[in-house]
């Protein structure tokens, strides 16, 4: 009984309509979230179609209604989809084994895409000419931290990302010394410089500046103002003050608690390496006489004290550097070529598409050239007859 | 035994070895000057790479006139001999009409002749000033913001600077005589040589290039001795000649850095420092910076060693320039001796690519696919073998002259064939065409040759089109510089273009039969839709393992597999589409029709990905936007939209014929 509900089921599921109809949205979502970047560019875009369960749309009336499916939607769909359909047109047998290959393939191609989607960092690393970088930097996403120095050459940082900042209200930890109560978070804003505000609750910089909220940056070479108000209260639950704290700001703002000075700002979120990288040298060779570049390279020295690793890597186009997990490409470069930019990427599910895409493509060229040299024979027996 | 000798077979041989001798009349250098062929031979070094003048001159007037010849009174003018009069005479070549104008509004803004389509240098000079005054403020504005006719100024306005840069590439421009001005300049040498060694004159270590050596040839005064007039009246004759020699020898070196800056292309690689007999003379003929033909003057203005290129260029322009004719072949075979004993790699370089330019193998194969397309289209109205038989010649002669046309390119270039959107497009066109002829085989039902050659034809028109936008065989940007992924994934990317089309366009003809032709029958539907679902398979496989290298490639420069960019969306479409296809068939969505309407928007698909995306980057509210490319692209895809919904139409609206 049981079995039969549940082969009917697999069978609902395994329907070939399902299968075109999600191809069809994922063509019509591709489409538009192509035409997207014109206007969004291609980092919200990614948020808003790929990377995402349904497209929203805003409505303007203080609420958003989803438009269409999303490619995480389309994807989970695809899987159980696919699942089903290996079960029931029973794909894994000898005889269709390319129709099996290539649809077990499909399957792990869209776990690794999701694997890839929740568990991948890309962070940049900008290093000058002989100077050694311990971490890299987001393009994206931000942190407030609180820096106390422990004595001449070492600081103590707290740091609270982005993430945590936009989900919460309040921040407590048995490591941070004191409370923060968030106020007010701004994504994005404009900041301006006024003297008539009714700000003098506010103490610091955030005393005569006015705070407007701003759509997100479209373009890459745009900078998001993550801004925050929070209160501060120390561990007695006293206020300490409140403060405006700012992407768009340069300068830190300090805090006294209990005698220990912190500085506190917004940075760009950052990774750090138990190695450090240092770069000797960028070159950027054009053709000759033209602007047309040749190639870009920078040799660095990866140098790790954890594993006693020390030697000379030249990153160039097409030729990364993977150590631990990470790799280093050559991204970009600034400050009339003695500064390097470097692409740092940790993908744990880098290896899925590799394995996915060589499994569907040997089970498509197997499932077609069987069908071809069957249709041949025809023909030519046919041409013959 | 049946003897091959009929009559039949004679004439048949005699067209097909015809058609051979027009395809490659160019090996004759029919139409081409002497003097001009020599001067196209010259290896010189422009966008980054070595060719011979002949493909700078090609592209040069493909972007002012978009032909790759000229008219001048009435007769046809080669590229090579127009680049020629342009060098040596410019007199004469300012009043030939080389810039087409067909915006109206420009014209009317210059107040030109609205009937008239191509302007002289001359009749354009007249403007020159407004047209500068206006381009300088239209470059400030970004290119989303400028209107087409912002956008005609500004290229009108880069087309009449590089015309002028390019009659002072070799000679300033204003020397009408090369010979005697290099001998004016020699003199210089023999004059003032002694100021540079700095035995003579000041006792400074002397550099021309410093201006501050005329003050201090005023050495013998103290300081503070009255003003500076009275100081030259109390010259010597010796210090008013020092003062002479450094006068001349920086005027020598400033108009020599304006004239470099000129250049357009250069024309010999500088030799290495204290090069030794039996060392190799220059560092790397084919990579290194050349120099340009006004530094090599001045170097031998301050060295007293004159390279010979420069007199022997110098004497070949100036018999060109006097008409001389056999003197000027005598001196141009000695340039071109010179360059190939010095520098041979560039020269056999140069010389296979000017031989690539005059063959001109994808104009004639194009003309080829055309009229193959209308003989076997013809065929079938006249139900003639013959007709048909020639068609098909014409595609093999067509096909056969592109492939030639494919190595070629790719030996001059050492890349794989695919290395920009033009060698795309003429790509996509070779391997529908090979697709189609296979499919002849398999099916021999006409279809695949007739649909391969209007395939072709197409292709080529669009690369043709493609080729006004310069060099054809520029060097690769430094991310693109790999030849492994550019002969695995763009390859079979575009293969997989191709396939999208030949299923699309055999859908437009299944569409047109099912609709128009007078017997359709169901074994020759089945038979077609055989072929299409055929080719769609063959796609799926092209485009997801093309797609999947594009993603490797990127994992291994960018480390992410996919990025959503619009170029790998493009891909992904094409993919999906197929896809899509085979599933809906097998769903019973998709019958015989449906499936062939599919496979025609599937041009729209691949039409999209392949040009759209580059369309992308411009900005979609700008006119700039909707520039000659974009209006052809949606046309086509209108007309793609225009079968679909024939396709569409219900059957029974079909006029009622035999089955």
């Amino acid at each position: 009984m049981l079995n039969q509900i549940l082969s009917k089921v697999m069978v609902r599921l395994s329907s070939l309509k399902i299968t075109v109809v999600c191809l069809f949205s994922l063509f019509v979502l591709v489409f538009v979230g192509t035409l997207a970047q014109v206007s969004y560019g291609i980092y919200q875009t990614q948020q808003r179609f790929f990377l995402s369960a349904f497209v929203w749309f805003d409505t303007g009336l203080g609420f958003s209604i989803p438009i269409m499916p999303g490619a995480e939607l389309i994807g989970s769909i695809m899987i159980i989809n696919l699942v089903a359909a290996i079960w029931t047109r029973n794909l894994l047998s000898v005889k269709k084994l390319g129709l099996g290959l290539m649809h077990v393939g499909m399957i792990l191609l869209l776990v690794g895409a999701w694997i890839t989607s929740a568990a991948g960092i890309e962070s940049q690393m900008a290093i000058k000419e002989g100077q050694t970088a311990t971490y890299s930097e987001s393009s994206r996403v931000n942190e407030l931290v609180f820096e106390s120095s422990l004595n001449e050459t070492q600081n103590k940082e707290y740091v609270i990302s982005q993430d945590y900042l936009e989900k919460n209200t309040l921040v407590e930890d048995i490591q941070l010394p004191f409370t923060i109560k968030l106020l007010k978070v701004w994504p994005n804003a404009w900041l301006r410089r006024t003297s008539d505000l009714d700000n003098s609750q506010v103490k610091g910089l955030g005393q005569s500046i006015s705070v407007a909220p701003k759509p997100l940056a479209t373009q890459d070479n745009e900078l998001n103002f993550f801004t925050v108000k929070i209160e501060i209260l120390n561990k007695e639950g006293g206020s300490e003050g409140i403060w405006i704290v700012s992407r768009g700001l340069g300068a830190k703002q300090t805090v006294i608690i209990d005698d220990v000075s912190y500085d506190m700002s917004i940075r760009s979120e950052r990774y750090y390496y138990p190695f450090t990288i240092k770069l000797k040298d960028f070159t950027h060779d054009v053709y000759p006489g033209t602007q047309i570049p040749k190639n870009f390279s920078s040799l660095v020295e990866l140098n790790d004290s954890e594993t006693g690793e020390n030697r000379d890597v030249l990153v160039y186009m097409n030729h990364p550097l993977r150590y631990r997990g990470h790799t280093f490409f050559q991204a970009s470069y600034g400050e009339n070529n003695t500064l390097s930019v470097l692409q740092v990427v940790k993908n744990p599910g880098w290896t899925l598409p590799y394995a996915s895409c060589l499994m569907i493509s040997f089970g498509l060229c197997l499932h077609f050239l069987i069908k071809l040299a069957a249709f041949s024979n025809r023909q030519r027996k046919k041409v013959k007859g | 035994m049946k003897s091959y000798i009929t009559k039949q077979n004679i004439v048949k041989s005699t067209f097909f070895i015809g058609v051979i001798l027009w395809a490659v009349q160019g090996l004759f250098g029919a139409g081409v000057p002497e003097t001009a062929r020599i001067f196209g031979q010259l290896p010189i070094q422009a966008n980054g790479r070595i060719k011979p003048l002949d493909s700078l001159a090609r592209e040069t007037l493909l972007y002012f006139s978009h032909k790759q010849s000229t008219e001048v009174s009435g007769k046809k003018m080669s590229a090579s001999e127009w680049l020629l009069n342009v060098v040596s005479n410019p007199d004469i070549s300012d009043s030939y009409s080389v810039f087409k104008i067909q915006d109206g509004t420009v014209k009317d803004a210059f107040h030109l002749d609205e009937k008239e389509r191509y302007f002289s240098f001359n009749e354009l000079k007249p403007h020159y000033t407004v047209l500068e005054k206006h381009s300088i403020s239209i470059e400030k504005l970004d290119k989303s913001q400028q209107s087409l006719f912002q956008q005609h100024i500004l290229t009108l306005y880069d087309q009449l600077n590089l015309y002028m840069r390019l009659q002072s590439s070799l000679y300033p421009s204003n020397v009408v005589e090369k010979g005697p001005y290099l001998d004016e300049l020699g003199q210089i040498f023999v004059d003032y040589s002694y100021l540079l060694n700095g035995k003579h004159g000041t006792p400074d270590s002397a550099h021309p290039q410093s201006g501050a050596h005329v003050d201090h040839s005023g050495h013998n005064h103290g300081p503070g001795d009255g003003h500076h007039h009275a100081e030259t009246a109390e010259l010597s004759d010796e210090d008013r000649k020092n003062m002479d020699g450094w006068k001349k020898l920086s005027f020598v070196v400033n108009s020599s850095r304006y004239y470099e800056q000129m250049a357009v292309f250069k024309v010999f690689p500088p030799e290495r420092e204290g090069s030794k007999p039996g060392k190799e003379k220059y560092l790397n003929q084919l990579t290194d910076n050349w120099a340009p033909l006004a530094t090599l003057v001045t170097r031998s203005v301050f060295t007293g060693k004159e390279n010979p290129a420069v007199r022997l260029y110098a004497s070949f322009l100036d018999n060109v320039y006097k008409k001389n004719n056999s003197k000027a072949i005598e001196s141009g075979k000695e340039l071109l001796l010179y360059y190939e004993n010095e520098v041979p790699k560039a020269y056999s370089k140069a010389k296979n690519e000017a031989l690539f330019n005059c063959l001109q193998i994808f104009y004639r194969s194009m003309v080829l696919f055309l009229l193959a397309a209308i003989g076997i289209g013809a065929s079938w109205l006249v139900k003639n073998q013959i007709v048909f038989w020639i068609g098909r010649q014409f595609v093999v002669v067509a096909f056969g002259l592109q492939v030639v046309g494919q190595v070629f390119r790719m030996l001059i270039q050492g890349r794989p064939p695919v290395t920009n959107l033009y060698s795309s497009a003429v790509f996509v066109g070779l391997v529908a065409v090979l697709l189609g002829m296979i499919m002849e085989r398999f099916f021999k039902n006409k279809l695949g040759l007739f649909v391969s050659a209007v395939i072709g034809f197409i292709t080529l028109i669009v690369a043709h089109n493609l080729s006004i936008q310069g060099d054809t065989l520029e060097m690769m940007q430094a991310v693109l510089d790999s030849n492994f992924w550019l002969s695995t994934h763009v390859v079979t990317i575009v293969i997989g273009y191709s396939g999208m089309f030949l299923a699309g366009f055999l859908g437009i003809v299944f569409i047109c039969r099912y609709f128009f032709g007078r017997s359709f029958s169901d074994e020759d539907q089945r038979e077609l839709y055989k072929m299409v679902y055929g080719i769609v398979c063959f796609n799926l496989v092209m485009n997801f393992v093309g797609t999947v290298l594009g993603g490797i490639w990127a994992d291994q420069s960018w480390g992410r597999f996919w990025g959503w960019d619009p170029k790998e969306n493009g891909a992904l479409l094409i993919v999906i589409w197929s896809a899509l296809m085979l599933h809906a068939r097998m769903a019973g969505f998709f019958k015989v029709r449906g499936f062939m309407v599919a496979a025609v928007f599937g041009n729209i698909v691949t039409a999209m990905s392949w040009f759209g995306v580059n369309m992308l980057g411009i900005g979609l509210h700008s006119y700039g936007f909707m520039d000659s490319a974009f209006v052809w692209l949606m046309l086509f895809c209108m007309v793609q939209v225009f079968f679909m919904i024939l396709g569409l139409l219900p059957s029974k609206w079909v006029t009622p014929k035999i089955r």
